[in-house]
């Protein structure tokens, strides 16, 4: 029954990949490509195949973000295998999403609970999801959205400069690395600069 | 009130130690305490802060005075971005309760901008996380780089082969009067490129008709070649025939220098304020390539090392002109409104930039040159300065 998936960096054991992924987004690869097929059997099995498998995709692609934005936070600490906190987060943000009473019942009773070697398992202690995108309704926020894909588009640094650090939660020092900027001082007038020149093109996107 | 007192020193000391009579010793711990509360409350009441700064006894206390409305908003800015990222303090507690609006306002902007990047940088990395993994494996093999360069390499030489095979042609369809000059520009996107190839057919056939007539009214004297044109007879040993009677066997003409120009406009620092791009300062740049006006000038001298047809002072000079065309230090001449290069027509790889001291800078690629106006040409110096470098990059990448 298990699905073997041979990567390239099979090898990594899932505390090294955490660490490689705080560098290196796209180490999310790996776990994409380690996780994905028995994270979305698991989630077929819990909700009997009532959700079509682009909805399992979704919620498996926003398990990932999760699991990076712990991540990058800082003080995230994987307490069970990459798997069974995917699974975990997958069954969390599916109890949200259809509620207790559609689950499949007899899944209740296969999945074995903490047993961490099981590629099925998972901890019903992690409660982790993901979090809602405030107002994202408001003129602003669709302003400044608009904005940032424009600025994407355009090319340039600023796009760059303002995700690392409002998303990817670089510190000045990393981003006058990145830049090759001489110092944080300079990193710092640049990213408001940037702010300031989003600020402008939010501004024109709202009255137009 | 500690870390908004270290903002604040951050802030207004460069602006206190641009002050000749500024005294570090008077400004203690106590002092920027009372200073920083005092700024906090700078929309209620400005005079304490007033105080403070005349309690420095500084030469231009009115002049830093005239700044702190410019301090205070730095400061909101700073205290709403620590708070927004999470980190309170006792001053952001102090703007939270006062309901401060411009702290606020300040505070609600980079929420929702946090907002909008969360959300978009969300949508970026799910549409890509199945490419992902295949970015993270993918590298190349010794093989396949090997296979790559020696495909390419092959494709490059039987590229020149082509070339040479045409060059072969041309050359067996020589006929007695030919010119160098080869349309080359049949192919190429069409560009402000001003032709003059018309005129050397003209400048050619005048030469020829020209020295034929001064041949035959004039037979005695000597044959000086007109600047562009060269046209040279051969002697026949032995020939007592009138000159009129000789063959023309070749002209030659001499391949114009190429001037293509195209308006750049100037990039400026963004201190200088927003300019619509229709204000913007333009500068003309004339390219002036010299690569035909080269090869022509090298055939003509090879062949005359064969025929000697050429005067020999006529011949120092395109020697000389040569030798200066073939200087590897490349030339310039500025009057601030036009800029002429002596180089290909590559306007993409050029920019200008101006900097808030109104000096003028080359960018070429990556590099920059000094730009100094003058009558005569100059060679392009690079600029080398780190600081005039990054205040440069720093101007172009404003200008993105």
């Amino acid at each position: 029954m298990p699905i073997i998936t041979t990567t390239k960096f099979g090898h990594l054991k899932d505390k090294e990949l955490v660490v490689l992924i705080q560098q290196n987004q796209d180490y999310l690869g790996e776990v994409y490509k380690r996780c994905k097929s028995y994270s979305i059997q698991f989630m077929r099995k819990m909700t009997n195949g009532s959700m079509k498998d682009y909805e399992l995709d979704d919620v498996f692609h926003d398990s990932i973000l999760v699991l990076y934005e712990k991540i990058i936070a800082g003080n995230f600490e994987l307490t069970a295998s990459l798997q069974t906190y995917l699974n975990s987060v997958c069954r969390f943000q599916l109890l949200n999403k259809i509620g207790k009473d559609k689950v499949n019942s007899d899944y209740q009773d296969n999945s074995v609970d903490e047993n961490d070697d099981y590629p099925m398992s998972y901890k019903s202690t992690i409660t982790d999801c993901l979090d809602e995108i405030e107002d994202p309704k408001e003129n602003q926020f669709t302003a400044i959205e608009r904005a940032l894909v424009i600025m994407k588009e355009a090319g340039g640094h600023c796009y760059e400069l303002l995700t690392l650090f409002w998303y990817h939660k670089n510190s000045m020092v990393e981003l006058t690395q990145h830049f090759g900027y001489s110092n944080a001082d300079n990193t710092k007038v640049q990213k408001s600069k940037c702010q300031k020149r989003l600020e402008k093109m939010a501004f024109n996107e709202l009255n137009n | 009130m500690k870390t908004a007192t270290v903002l604040v020193k951050n802030i207004i000391l460069p602006q206190l130690e641009k002050d000749p009579k500024f005294d570090v010793q008077k400004t203690n711990a106590d002092f920027w305490g009372t200073f920083t509360n005092d700024l906090l409350r700078f929309e209620e009441d400005a005079k304490p802060l007033y105080a403070s700064i005349y309690s420095l006894e500084l030469d231009g206390a009115e002049k830093v005075i005239s700044k702190l409305s410019g301090v205070y908003s730095k400061l909101l800015k700073e205290l709403a971005e620590s708070y927004v990222l999470g980190q309170s303090s006792e001053a952001t507690e102090y703007l939270l309760k006062s309901n401060n609006d411009h702290f606020l306002k300040e505070v609600r902007f980079l929420q929702t901008m946090e907002q909008a990047i969360k959300s978009v940088e969300r949508k970026r990395i799910k549409s890509d996380l199945p490419n992902t993994y295949d970015r993270l494996a993918f590298e190349l093999s010794e093989t396949d780089i090997t296979n790559a360069t020696k495909k390419k390499g092959r494709e490059d030489l039987k590229e020149k082969m082509k070339q040479w095979d045409t060059e072969l042609v041309e050359e067996s369809d020589m006929v007695p009067v030919f010119s160098m000059l080869k349309n080359e520009n049949k192919n190429k996107k069409q560009t402000k490129v001003i032709s003059l190839s018309w005129m050397k057919y003209a400048v050619a056939a005048s030469i020829i008709i020209a020295t034929g007539i001064f041949y035959f009214k004039n037979p005695n004297s000597g044959i000086i070649p007109a600047e562009n044109g060269v046209v040279t007879t051969e002697d026949k040993k032995g020939t007592t025939e009138h000159p009129i009677n000789r063959p023309v066997i070749e002209a030659i003409v001499l391949a114009e220098i190429e001037t293509s120009s195209r308006s750049i406009t100037v990039l400026e620092p963004s201190s200088l304020g927003f300019t619509p791009s229709d204000k913007k300062p333009k500068v003309t740049v004339y390219f002036k390539d010299a690569t035909q006006r080269i090869i022509s000038l090298e055939k003509l001298i090879e062949k005359n090392k064969v025929s000697s047809s050429v005067d020999s002072k006529i011949l120092d000079k395109y020697k000389a002109e040569l030798a200066d065309l073939k200087n590897p230090n490349e030339k310039y001449s500025f009057d601030g409104k036009t800029l002429t290069l002596f180089c290909k027509y590559d306007p993409k790889q050029y920019g200008i930039i101006v900097t808030e001291d109104q000096r003028y800078f080359l960018k070429k690629g990556s590099v920059f040159y000094n730009l100094k106006i003058s009558s005569v040409s100059l060679p392009l110096e690079k600029v080398t300065d780190a600081a005039t470098i990054e205040s440069l990059e720093k101007i172009t990448f404003e200008n993105e």
